[in-house]
């Protein structure tokens, strides 16, 4: 009580010291490891991805003597064994939406807003942690998914790979890296639209339409369109170097070009929409 | 010190705030008063920088909020209670606050003492009342030490104890020079621990002033006379050019005479008195008043809004 009794005039006239954005990270950090959700997805997103990364491999082992030679002879087993890093990465878009949404949701987004009105520091702020967080988290559950597909393959004599390879261990690591472009991409399209369910449904339509509709469309248009969405784009930089030959392979260095140009400007339009408007 | 000019709000073509100007002065507690949907919590939100003005300007100490290098170490503000994340405990809730603003941690332990939640500090914020939410947005005003501190009702949820005690701080956080204001449409509560008072109605300033000249403006004191002859004495007291109203209970409330002239037509017409007493007049009186001449002046412009505006007034009567 006696740390109140300060005396106000002189407090008000001195000189205070700009906050650092590093203050930003930590109170957001806090937001994020506060909230029993940010754990209950985590762990979801690597028990769900292992057990159908699990399941699909099981299913290829215990179907391979059927496969025709030209099936067995394109037959990747790193590329396969990431099938289930789908649904972690549904998991970790879901949860860097609602990291944004839900203080819209509550209210306490003008907590923030009035603590830090800096507001591009917020948005900075809150996509900084969520790509640390799913950076991290997207590496072990790559490894984890990785190393559960080739001992499933390993027991159906299905071709394996191994992290001392140089191509898979790339692969593996980019992957994991990676998996953090749609999360931080859902903070954005959170900030953009506000709504919880509309925002993670237009983050996974980006991410889902081209893998679903791609294939229908002439290939020029898959080479020349598709190519540079971010989903095939993030798909190139992780493990393009595996499959040089499909219809959306962009080179690492372009891939990363255009994965950095998406944040950019998605990022960019939340910027300026969450500096505009009224909270 | 927080001054706007000409501050104007509109949300499409709906006026919500229209050139305020007014200086909240530091060391005082001000009052900021109006029926629902008068404005206050708008002027907030323009004062906080959460929305932009669409004309004018507000500026706390000198700077538009957003240009404060430590915002929350100037201004403290609870506009919403009900407006945080129910999954947190209440010091993880105040931890982040702190963290964001560059406070030091074990300042959260102080404002949770001072707030009385100390002991619920490690309960999610979820299983909290909602008196228990209205002190930690308390805490969370005091957290910065700031001198400015801006409250938007208050007191809504609290207990009469949680009333008290809210009086008492803000009485404390006075004599400690702070600048204060506080929007309710509870204008008893206003009288208890404000100076000053801004009315505002539809989006207008009506009065800036203290509430003794407030009270003066708007009819002055009256005087409760009860008698068991009242209903002669009436026409005794209008002679002698008083006005009288009669009350509920029977009494009678005189203005425009003096107290010891009233016990001098008593004694002179042998009038037995049980009660002469004087009554300052409330501040609900005096806002009643002020707002009802600007009913009547918005009657000149729009029969139908009048109307709106004194079926607010009535739904703050009950």
């Amino acid at each position: 009580m006696a740390s109140t009794i300060v005396d106000i005039r002189q407090k008000s006239t001195r000189l205070r010291p700009a906050i650092p954005l590093t203050a930003t990270l930590r109170a957001e950090w806090t937001k994020l490891m506060t909230v029993r959700s940010t754990y209950v997805l985590l762990a979801l997103s690597l028990l769900l991805s292992v057990a159908v990364t699990a399941l699909v491999s099981w299913a290829a082992g215990w179907s391979w003597s059927e496969w025709a030679e030209a099936d067995r002879a394109a037959f990747d087993p790193v590329i396969n064994s990431f099938v289930g890093l789908l649904l972690a990465t549904v998991l970790l878009v879901a949860l860097s939406v609602g990291f944004v949404t839900s203080e819209y949701t509550s209210g306490m987004v003008r907590l923030t807003l009035t603590t830090t009105p800096r507001r591009g520091r917020v948005l900075l702020a809150k996509a900084g942690v969520i790509a640390a967080v799913t950076m991290v988290a997207g590496v072990i559950i790559t490894v984890a998914t990785f190393l559960t597909g080739q001992a499933v393959f390993a027991a159906y004599d299905v071709p394996t790979a191994s992290l001392g390879d140089r191509d898979a261990a790339l692969a593996v690591l980019a992957t994991g890296l990676t998996t953090a472009v749609y999360p931080v991409i859902g903070v954005a399209i959170g900030y953009l639209l506000r709504r919880t369910a509309a925002a993670i449904t237009v983050t996974l339509l980006l991410m889902f339409a081209p893998a679903f509709f791609g294939p229908l469309l002439p290939l020029r248009w898959q080479e020349r369109v598709l190519a540079y969405l971010p989903g095939p784009a993030t798909d190139s930089l992780a493990f393009g170097h595996l499959a040089t030959d499909a219809p959306m392979y962009l080179e690492r260095g372009i891939a990363a070009v255009v994965v950095a140009a998406w944040l950019v400007a998605l990022l960019g339009a939340a910027y300026l929409v969450l500096n505009r408007r009224d909270v | 010190m927080i001054s706007a000019r000409g501050l104007t709000k509109r949300y499409g073509d709906k006026i919500a705030v229209e050139s305020l100007t007014f200086d909240v002065k530091p060391g005082v507690v001000t009052g900021f008063l109006g029926p629902n949907g008068a404005g206050k919590s708008t002027t907030m939100r323009l004062i906080l920088g959460l929305d932009a003005p669409t004309a004018g300007s507000v500026t706390v100490n000198g700077r538009a909020y957003r240009d404060l290098p430590a915002p929350i170490q100037e201004v403290g503000a609870l506009l919403d209670a009900g407006a945080v994340q129910r999954g947190r405990s209440a010091r993880q809730h105040l931890r982040w606050v702190a963290q964001a603003s560059g406070i030091p941690v074990r300042r959260v332990d102080e404002v949770l003492d001072l707030v009385g939640l100390s002991d619920v500090a490690e309960k999610r914020i979820g299983t909290f009342s909602l008196g228990m939410l209205q002190r930690l947005g308390i805490a969370t005003a005091l957290l910065g030490d700031p001198p400015v501190l801006m409250f938007d009702e208050p007191v809504n949820g609290l207990d009469p104890e949680g009333i008290a005690w809210f009086r008492n701080l803000v009485k404390r956080l006075a004599a400690e020079e702070r600048t204060i204001l506080i929007s309710s449409h509870l204008m008893s509560e206003m009288q208890e621990i404000a100076d000053r008072v801004l009315v505002i109605g539809r989006g207008r300033l009506i009065a800036d002033a203290s509430i003794d000249d407030l009270v003066r403006q708007t009819g002055g004191d009256a005087v409760r006379v009860v008698s068991p002859r009242a209903a002669e004495f009436v026409p005794i007291l209008e002679a002698a050019g008083a006005s009288v109203m009669p009350e509920q209970d029977g009494s009678l409330l005189v203005t425009g005479i003096e107290i010891a002239d009233i016990g001098a037509l008593a004694a002179r017409h042998g009038i037995t008195l049980h009660e002469l007493s004087p009554r300052r007049a409330s501040l609900e009186e005096a806002f009643m008043a002020i707002t009802r001449s600007s009913v009547e002046y918005q009657a000149k412009r729009s029969r139908s809004t009048a109307v709106a505006i004194a079926g607010r007034e009535e739904r703050i009567d009950g």
